[in-house]
């Protein structure tokens, strides 16, 4: 396989390849906290009147919620 | 605190203003529709005169937002003066099935750009790959190790594939968030084909800092590389028009300002505190994962309190766009999906009202295809609702009382949507040749000559896109979901059966307008054929247009006077090119050519 370093067909191996780049490539270590969200309040009871009027959801009232 | 409250106060007059002007000509417009209508047919008329007051605020919306760019200045707090930085900031580049070589040599002329600063150390890249085909992974693990080579970059550009593609591009920048945030004060965030100046990068970095409270800023990205007689066209009209409309825009959003998804830069903590999107009860494409996450990470953003501003100021931002009609339309369909699904979000608890009115807008832009092709229909249609004309409706007056002349009611309507399309447009060139920006696309003569073909090329190409809106929003109407197809790049050239596979239903639909037309309303014919043309021949119009344009007409000052870092893109994709095709010509990339 072509790779664009030149290496050798034993080291040209793409899985090798991809398990160089994870390693060089690796993310730095460093977490940080993201809280979920709220968006919809009680999904069913909340839907807003524009999505109702578009029939948006009226096809799918069965799964909301699920 | 007073500087604030006098911000607010231009913010609240700035969108007093246009909503004002707005509902003033679309109730002007119903007003007038309905009083000069036909004898008979009273609910079809008032249909149509709604149909009219809906599509006319829409046009006098964006109208007002260009006239409201044109007599604004900058908004937002005084400028920092240029220094040093002190937060640690990462671009972020999430790919999803790209040509590596070609977003890598972005990443490697911007770094190299970078390198030339003294804040380079401060600034780090990270790839975010979202790719599943192994072929193309395996050409970004190749090219990543090629670009960390060239640029001698390892422990500055890092590159993570993901295993699962949970949440898309948002779900990929929220990985990052969770496992890497707190290295990073900001995040610039790019997409696949964006390119940013050092100095722009910087500059947002410095406005950032002067502003704790700022949680985002968006810049205003220019499109260029633009090769077709499609893509000069919207790569002129963007450079020359959106500026104006972007500062319109920015002085009615203040502090509740757009995210457009890349070319911004985020406070990491903001973002990983507001931001991350649950998904929506219910299946695609209404429920799921929230398509176009940008607005609505903004709107969480202005939630939480911290201000998102767009400063259509800052230079040396860059993007590419489609090269041809389809490929705008596949890029449609999935913004369609995401605004419409927005409806879901209208009533989300905390959100600020324009954070609301945003979502309604973006839901506006894509049903109001609806509206005028309704509008359309019902023109045609109207005459077999009419009764018999009464020519003398006053008793005792021997005259008779001609009714009004429908062609002429059309011909007013033509002038009128014609005046809110054209007029803003006319006056952005006069501003442009009144403060000199002319000069950077060659010259008055050249953006008049250039406007005045793009005004051309946008009439006929509007009923085409007419119908893909209204294709697409009746397709998520009926619960059909657009998946996430990976962007159409390339020279984007479009072959004669290629473009009749894409539009022969249009053709259909124009010949069927037509034809009904002449049936039904033969004194329309002539004011519709601007309309049913169009559709008619829409294979042809899609093939002509994806085709190279070799003149300089739609020049743009980028295509005068490329920037640095534009010609360092270009270089770098030369090389890389050339050892891919030599190497192994089955392997080498999508041609993106370059002209410059």
């Amino acid at each position: 396989m072509f790779h664009p370093l030149g290496y050798s067909d034993s080291a040209a191996d793409p899985a090798a390849i991809q398990r160089l780049a994870a390693r060089t490539g690796l993310l730095p270590d460093a977490p940080m906290a993201m809280p979920r969200q709220i968006l919809e309040r009680a999904p069913v009871d909340a839907l807003p009147p524009l999505a109702r009027v578009l029939g948006l959801l009226g096809l799918r009232a069965p799964r909301i919620g699920s | 605190m007073h500087q604030l409250s006098e911000a607010r106060r231009r913010v609240l007059q700035a969108r007093a203003a246009a909503l004002s002007l707005s509902l003033s000509a679309a109730a002007g417009a119903f007003v007038l529709f309905l009083q000069f209508r036909q004898t008979g047919g009273l609910p079809i008329e008032l249909l149509r005169s709604l149909l009219i007051l809906a599509t006319t605020f829409w046009l006098a919306w964006g109208a007002a937002q260009s006239i409201l760019g044109l007599i604004s200045r900058r908004q937002g707090p005084p400028l920092p003066a240029p220094g040093p930085i002190g937060g640690r900031c990462v671009i972020l580049v999430p790919v999803h099935e790209e040509d590596p070589v070609a977003v890598f040599a972005r990443i490697a002329a911007m770094d190299a750009a970078l390198a030339e600063t003294p804040e380079a150390s401060r600034i780090d890249f990270a790839i975010l790959s979202d790719t599943r085909s192994d072929a193309t992974s395996a050409r970004e693990a190749a090219w990543f190790l090629r670009l960390l080579r060239d640029r001698d970059a390892e422990g500055r550009i890092f590159y993570r594939r993901r295993v699962s593609n949970r949440g898309r591009k948002a779900g990929n920048i929220e990985d990052f968030v969770l496992g890497s945030g707190a290295a990073y004060e900001f995040a610039l965030i790019l997409d696949a084909d964006s390119l940013m100046e050092p100095e722009t990068i910087l500059e947002m970095i410095r406005r950032m800092e002067a502003d704790p409270e700022l949680g985002l800023l968006q810049s205003l990205p220019t499109i260029i590389h633009a090769r077709s007689r499609f893509g000069r066209a919207m790569q002129f009209t963007a450079a020359l028009h959106s500026p104006i409309f972007a500062r319109g825009l920015a002085a009615m959003q203040g502090d509740t300002g757009p995210f457009w998804g890349h070319n911004a830069m985020i406070r990491v903590r903001a973002f990983a505190q507001s931001c991350a999107l649950p998904e929506l009860s219910g299946p695609p494409p209404f429920g799921g994962h929230i398509l176009s996450h940008d607005y609505v990470e903004a709107a969480l953003l202005a939630r939480a309190g911290w201000r998102v501003r767009l400063d259509e100021d800052l230079a040396g931002s860059y993007e590419e766009g489609p090269e041809n009609i389809v490929d705008h339309a596949k890029r449609d369909r999935r913004w369609c999906q995401g605004n419409l699904q927005h409806a879901r979000l209208l009533l989300a608890p905390g959100l600020r009202l324009w954070s609301r009115f945003v979502f309604l807008q973006g839901i506006l832009a894509y049903i109001s295809a609806l509206f005028w092709l309704g509008f359309l229909a019902t023109t045609i249609l109207a005459p077999v609702f009419r009764g018999t004309p009464d020519y003398f409706p006053l008793p005792n007056w021997p005259f008779p009382v001609l009714p009004p002349n429908e062609a002429s009611r059309t011909a007013g309507l033509v002038i009128g949507v014609l005046g809110l399309l054209v007029l803003p447009k006319l006056l952005i060139v006069g501003e442009a040749i009144a403060t000199g920006r002319a000069r950077g696309f060659g010259g008055a003569v050249r953006v008049v000559v250039s406007t005045l073909a793009e005004l051309v090329l946008s009439s006929i190409t509007a009923p085409i896109f007419l119908m893909f809106q209204t294709r697409s929003v009746l397709q998520v109407i009926r619960g059909r979901d657009g998946g996430w197809p990976a962007s159409g790049r390339g020279d984007g050239r479009l072959g004669l059966v290629d473009a009749w596979a894409a539009s022969r239903w249009i053709t259909g639909y124009g010949v069927a307008g037509l034809a009904a037309a002449w049936t039904l309303a033969p004194a329309l014919v002539p004011w519709l054929l601007p309309v049913t043309g169009p559709m008619i021949v829409a294979p042809l119009i899609l093939c002509w247009t994806s085709r190279p344009m070799p003149s300089r007409l739609f020049d743009t000052p980028f295509d005068i006077a490329p920037t640095p870092v534009v010609a360092r893109q270009a270089a770098v994709l030369r090389d890389w090119q050339g050892d891919a095709e030599r190497d192994d010509p089955a392997l080498s990339p999508t041609v993106e050519p370059q002209n410059v």
